[in-house]
């Protein structure tokens, strides 16, 4: 038998675009409802579980899926006004710039790429026996040939640099 | 093989080998893919945002102030920007469609008011947030405190963090000749710039590969079925 989630978790998709009325502007601090009636009610109007959640201070955990930059707007905007705890999982590219904010606790927990994403499929699987397809393990073979491949690559276009090199002189 | 039946996977096949097909040289086939994706991301945001703000925020109130208006006629909760329903709301929709000034040459300079309308809103939020996200806090984060030595390894690396972070500055601080204890420090400092720009190069081609390894996943398995 599947075990459940313990916590209650609300997946908002697509927030392209609401950022502003998110922000912990002074006049929608004071003003819990004109973010409560433009923002969730459209997008959480149906789930009884967001009826007392009217800003950041009220969510355990804010966790920012992105393949930009976005988990930096709650790291700048809702963390230091209400202390919410955020996390985040980026697309490798992003990892490298992200992980000073891992390093000083701004970000809870990071999910880096594809190895990220694997570890995660494996963490749910065997903790809350999870199942279906795993797409991101899938790949990290692939993932680790291919890393192999270039670190190959660069080692000879190093070794080819230094004999041309030599050669001339 | 295992052809998939679904005609979605078969549209996303063509257009996925007609993109690769730019790997051999552009084509027909991938400028048809490439203006497809353009114009579906532009009709799909387009019409988020027509849904998501356009309507809810501006076109709703609105109409609902305007309702009130010939019910119950005109009263001060109508202009009060606390309320959902008001028609303070037309002064934001005035500024924003002076955007399309720039189409009429005389009045053209109109454009400037949203422009600096937007960037003062932004300036303002920003910079207080980024001091305080990315400066003030990552800087706290290289302070050494009886807590970075807690554990020994996290010594080591509040440590080099320091000498990293002070390293690097002074690689960039550019008032002063790079020459003796200034020099080696800077030549320090280009060695974890090194190392940085090396750790984002291997996460960047482990995000490129990724997204080829899902393309092809797709292929062989979502399409022909041929990897199980």
């Amino acid at each position: 038998m599947r075990r459940r989630f313990p916590l209650g978790i609300v997946l908002v998709t697509g927030l392209l675009g609401i950022i502003p009325f998110f922000c912990p502007h002074p006049i929608v601090q004071q003003v819990d409802d004109v973010i409560r009636n433009k923002l969730l009610r459209i997008i959480t109007d149906t789930l009884q579980m967001m009826e007392d959640i009217n800003t950041y201070s009220d969510m355990g955990l804010l966790v920012s899926i992105s393949g930009g930059m976005c988990p930096l707007w709650y790291v700048a905007y809702a963390q230091p006004r209400f202390g919410i705890k955020v996390a985040c999982g980026i697309t490798a590219v992003f990892v490298a710039d992200f992980f000073p904010y891992l390093q000083t606790g701004q970000f809870s927990g990071m999910l880096c790429g594809m190895k990220g994403a694997a570890e995660y499929e494996e963490l749910v699987s065997k903790k809350w026996d999870v199942g279906g397809r795993r797409k991101a393990a899938e790949g990290m073979s692939s993932q680790s040939i291919a890393h192999i491949a270039i670190m190959v690559f660069v080692i000879l276009g190093n070794i080819g640099y230094f004999a041309v090199r030599r050669r001339k002189r | 093989m295992n052809l998939s039946p679904d005609p979605w996977v078969w549209i996303g096949a063509i257009l996925t080998l007609a993109i690769l097909s730019f790997l051999y040289k552009e084509n027909p086939f991938y400028r048809t893919a490439e203006y497809l994706f353009v114009g579906v991301s532009n009709g799909y945001f387009i019409a988020f945002m027509y849904h998501n703000v356009f309507l809810p925020v501006l076109a709703n109130p609105l109409k609902t102030a305007t309702i009130q208006v010939t019910k119950e006629g005109l009263s001060p909760g109508l202009f009060n920007p606390v309320n959902e329903v008001n028609f303070l709301l037309l002064i934001p929709a005035f500024i924003g469609l002076l955007y399309i000034t720039r189409f009429i040459p005389k009045i053209s300079w109109l454009v400037r008011i949203p422009i600096a309308f937007y960037l003062g809103y932004y300036i303002g939020l920003y910079i207080p947030t980024v001091l305080e996200a990315s400066i003030f806090r990552q800087l706290q984060g290289t302070i050494l405190t009886k807590g970075s030595f807690a554990t020994t390894l996290g010594g080591i690396w509040a440590v080099i963090i320091l000498i990293g972070v002070v390293c690097t500055v002074i690689y960039f601080f550019f008032s002063k000749e790079h020459k003796g204890t200034l020099g080696a420090a800077s030549k320090v400092g280009i060695v974890f710039v090194m190392v940085g720009f090396g750790a984002s190069f291997g996460y960047t081609v482990m995000a490129r590969i990724s997204l080829a390894i899902g393309r092809f996943l797709f292929l062989f398995k979502d399409w022909l079925g041929i990897v199980h």
